[in-house]
Formats: structure tokens, C-alpha cells, sequence
């Protein structure tokens, strides 16, 4: 897993902030991106992927108290934005954009401008890999882009290692479908 | 995968998340933990502006004056506007029973059930159950309340107890007798708050019984999963809720140290998804994601799927805290 391998003083403005901000503040330059990195493997949209991340920092404040070990910190971080990310899909908002009929076009119009974004600002791979369906695309990209081991995935998608391995044995496997006839080598 | 594509995955990713910008990110949350601060603070604070209080008095007068007019013009006319607003959306209360959590402290908790029609006044048969608890000075104040569309027969709240002092909880539930279906909520105290650890509606076929200090919740899905067509054959799948509490420590506590279900039948455990736990288990119980087949799911619950007899152990351990686990015995006949 990739940590910040060093944080200055200078990079942590402490000046009026109480010992449970700067706590929260060296939590989310340590793993902020990350954060909002699995809030777009699940979401695919850098708006609602930023609220997520604001979500999971204040549920973080509200809770520090509660935590005494710092090497589980990620894991317990993470989880709240899995959960958060799957709170969303289950919201009423997103519930009617899905099921309504008429938000349809709109929902479709909606994935393909991100799509858009995607290819231009990042990349035609990286694009197939988030039109995974998230089941796979999320222990894809944590793995291969994030460099999480099987059991940390896990741990953070509370789900078995052996769950792991197959979701990403099949993301691999329909990645490979998705590339073929393109100038990439699997 | 080979390193080649990795390579490209990672850079690509590199690229499209560069611009993220986490100053402005943590900016926009200490802000909102600021101005959260704030509001909290203004509740109890005297206004910074200067009110002029002649003003306001005077206002505050003609104001009372203009109600008490439009009151009595009301009450003299024999039909006060809200007796006919009250009927068609807020009815009496259907029941009400006493509750006792045992770590509430002194409160003294009720749940009543009103029978309530949403603002566009088409009746319905909803209930809302209101929990409430004595304040400090005894008095009542609204605790948690909720909202069971469609159903007019509230069912006697259960009580989850948990030994070691640890706070219970409640099961509320409500049915439609016509049409099968319940709505349920298992709701307890948590830092001195009521939460709702579940909640689940529209369960087809549903029942909802505590079984020694277990949840057991019993409903009828299609054969084919459950968004199929309705047409298609319906079993019935009974799933074992089993609570968890962790005290102020990190130890857990559950209610059941032993378990006995059929094979076939599903386990989960069910706690405050802000203290996640970690289920481990052997190879008997079969990880289950219920994602595509349970509507309202708990995604931080976790299920079990009992394919095999025999004996299983599950183990439920704290994740963020180096408090004491739980192993519980479960034995699939």
C-alpha cells in the first residue's frame, strides 16, 4: 500500500486548530487521495466523489475517539467510504435516476460525458477498466492501481480473500474481453 | 495480467487523478466541521445582532393579537380548520407500549404507533412509530421515529437483551395482513443516541421473531432472485440476525453463545456499522452477498449461507480496537 513517506510540519498548517484537527488533517493528507480515488471507482463522477470524500473525513472527526491503533487506520477509513459509496447507490436520489423512465437519457447522457472525461484526461485502458461493473472494477483498480494486497481488499470490501481472488480473476478475464481487437497486449 | 498493462492502468490512472486537489478538499471539511461548530454554539449563544426589542415586543404583540382573532373567529363559527386537517393526516394513536433498555439510565421509554397519511392527503394505511424518552427534567422528548408505509398493524415490539450491561435493543415491526408483507426496524441506544441498526420494508411473506436474544427473520423470495418476475415460484429463505454490542473497551458482546439452524438457512451479524468487526468463519458457511437479491440490504452486515451440516464456528472480532472478540457455536442440522 502506498504511504506518504514523509510530511513536513510545512505541509500541515497547525495554527488554530484544536489536537482532533490536526489528527484529521494529517488523516487526510495521508489518505485524502486515496479516498476520493475509491469513491471514483465506485462512483465515476468527480463531483459526487468529492462529497463522499467530505462525508468519510467528517464521519472520521466525529469518531476519532474510538481509535487507538494507527496501522488500522486505512482499513477503517476505507471502510467508511466503501459503505458511504454503497449508502449512495442505495439513497433515494439515486434510486429515482435509475429507476424513473424518464431520467433514462439523462442518466446515459450522464455516464458517457464521464466516460469522455475519462478517455481524455486519463486514458482508453483506464476507462475499460472503470467500465467494469464494480464488483470487479473495485478490487481491480485497488489492486493494480492502489497496490493493495488480497487480504487488505478484503478487509476493506469485507469480503473473503478467496472472494478477492475470484473478482479479480474475472475482472481480468472480462478486461482481457474488452481490450481485444485493440492495440494493447494483455 | 502483464507489467506492460499495469504500467499503462497505473499512469493513466496517475494522470486522470493529478489535478485532484487535496488543500481545497480538506479546506471544504474543516469548513463544514466549523460551521457545524458554529450552529451548534449559536443555539446556545445570545445573537451577536443588536435586536430592538421595543420593536420586536410590539410586533410579537400584534402578532398574537392578529392569531388569537383568527382563532376565535374559528372556535365561534364551530369549525376549527385543523379538526378536518388533523383527520385526514394525522390520526389517534393505534398503540402504545412501554419498553425497557436496560442501559437507558432512568429514561423511561415509550413506542406509540399514529395512524398518518402523507401531504397529499391520499389515505393510506401508514403507521409512525415515535419512540419517546423522559429528558432530564422528566419530561418526554421524541427519541426516533419512523415511518411503515402501507401497513396498519403494528406488532408488539421485541426486546434484544444483552448481559454485561450492555444496552438492548427493540424490534419494531408492522404488517399488512392483507397483502403478507412486514416493515421492521431493530433500533438500540449507542452513546446514548438511538440508532437504527436496521431497516427493512416491504418483506413478502415476511415474520420477524427474537428467538433467545436472536433475530429471526423469515420471507418468501422468487426462485430466480428476487428482482424476477412476480409469477415465478416463491421460497422461503429464514435468515438468523445475530446482534452484536461493543462496549467503551472495544469488547464485544452478543446475546447468543450457541446457535442451532437448518442447512439451508442464512446467519448475519448485525452491530453499529460506526465499530465494523471482522467474521471469520470455516469453510462450512458460504460468504453471501445479498446485493443483487435483498432489497435495503445492510451493506455492513455480513451473511452466511449454510450449505453443509455439521458444526461451525463464527468469530467476531473488532477491527479497530484491541478489545475481545466473540466466538459463537452454530450447529446446521
Amino acid at each position: 500500500m502506498e504511504v506518504v513517506k514523509s510530511i513536513s510540519t510545512e505541509d500541515i498548517r497547525y495554527e488554530n486548530k484544536s489536537d482532533r484537527e490536526k489528527q484529521l488533517e494529517y488523516l487526510m493528507l495521508r489518505f485524502g487521495k486515496k479516498v476520493y480515488q475509491l469513491a471514483y471507482y465506485y462512483l465515476r463522477d468527480r463531483q459526487q466523489a468529492e462529497d463522499i470524500y467530505q462525508e468519510v473525513f467528517l464521519r472520521v472527526y466525529e469518531n476519532l475517539d474510538r481509535f487507538r491503533q494507527e496501522s488500522n487506520y486505512y482499513t477503517w477509513i476505507y471502510r467508511i467510504t466503501v459503505n458511504l459509496c454503497k449508502d449512495h447507490f442505495k439513497s433515494a436520489a439515486f434510486r429515482e435516476i435509475v429507476t424513473m423512465g424518464i431520467s433514462n437519457d439523462f442518466s446515459k447522457s450522464w455516464r458517457e460525458s464521464n466516460k469522455l472525461f475519462e478517455e481524455a484526461e486519463g486514458g482508453e485502458v483506464f476507462s475499460l477498466v472503470l467500465d467494469l461493473p464494480k464488483k470487479y472494477r473495485v478490487p481491480l483498480c485497488l489492486h493494480y492501481i492502489d497496490d493493495l494486497s488480497v487480504s487488505e481488499i478484503a478487509n476493506i470490501l469485507n469480503i473473503s480473500e478467496n472472494n478477492v481472488k475470484v473478482r479479480l480473476y474475472r475482472g481480468r478475464e472480462k478486461l482481457k474481453t474488452l481490450l481485444s481487437g485493440r492495440n494493447i497486449n494483455e | 495480467m502483464n507489467d506492460k498493462l499495469k504500467e499503462i492502468i497505473k499512469d493513466e490512472s496517475n494522470r486522470f487523478f493529478s489535478d485532484f486537489n487535496n488543500h481545497k478538499m480538506s479546506n471544504a471539511v474543516f469548513y463544514r466541521i466549523r460551521n457545524h461548530n458554529k450552529d451548534k454554539r449559536k443555539k446556545f449563544a445570545k445573537p451577536d445582532i443588536d435586536f430592538n426589542y421595543t420593536i420586536v415586543s410590539r410586533i410579537s404583540v400584534i402578532l398574537t393579537c392578529f392569531v388569537l382573532l383568527i382563532t376565535s373567529a374559528f372556535i365561534l363559527s364551530g369549525k376549527a380548520l385543523y379538526e378536518n386537517e388533523k383527520n385526514e393526516i394525522m390520526g389517534e394513536p393505534v398503540s402504545q407500549q412501554r419498553i425497557i433498555f436496560s442501559d437507558s439510565g432512568l429514561k423511561d421509554n415509550w413506542i406509540t404507533f399514529f395512524k398518518i397519511n402523507k401531504p397529499d392527503k391520499v389515505l393510506q394505511n401508514n403507521l409512525l412509530a415515535v419512540l419517546w424518552e423522559t429528558g432530564k427534567n422528566g419530561d418526554y422528548q421524541m427519541a426516533y421515529s419512523s415511518m411503515f408505509e402501507n401497513s396498519s398493524k403494528p406488532e408488539p415490539v421485541r426486546i434484544i437483551d444483552f448481559n454485561d450491561e450492555q444496552p438492548s435493543m427493540a424490534v419494531i415491526s408492522t404488517k399488512n395482513p392483507e397483502k403478507q408483507y412486514i416493515h421492521y426496524r431493530v433500533i438500540g441506544y449507542s452513546d446514548s443516541r438511538i440508532i437504527a441498526f436496521m431497516e427493512q420494508d416491504y418483506v413478502t411473506g415476511g415474520e420477524i421473531s427474537v428467538i433467545d436474544g436472536v433475530i429471526k427473520e423469515t420471507r418468501l423470495m422468487p426462485d430466480t432472485g428476487f428482482y424476477e418476475n412476480s409469477g415465478s415460484h416463491l421460497h422461503q429463505v429464514v435468515t438468523y440476525y445475530i446482534p452484536y454490542q461493543i462496549n467503551k473497551s472495544g469488547d464485544i458482546f452478543t446475546t447468543v453463545q450457541n446457535l442451532r439452524i437448518r442447512k439451508g438457512d442464512f446467519i448475519a451479524v448485525l452491530g453499529n456499522e460506526n465499530t465494523p468487526v471482522e467474521t471469520l468463519n470455516s469453510d462450512l458457511l458460504i460468504d453471501w452477498e445479498p446485493e443483487n437479491e435483498l432489497i435495503n440490504y445492510n451493506m455492513n452486515t455480513k451473511f452466511f449461507r449454510t450449505e453443509n451440516s455439521g458444526q461451525e464456528e463464527i468469530y467476531i472480532r473488532p477491527l479497530n480496537n484491541s478489545g475481545q472478540g466473540r466466538k459463537i457455536s452454530v450447529l446446521i442440522q
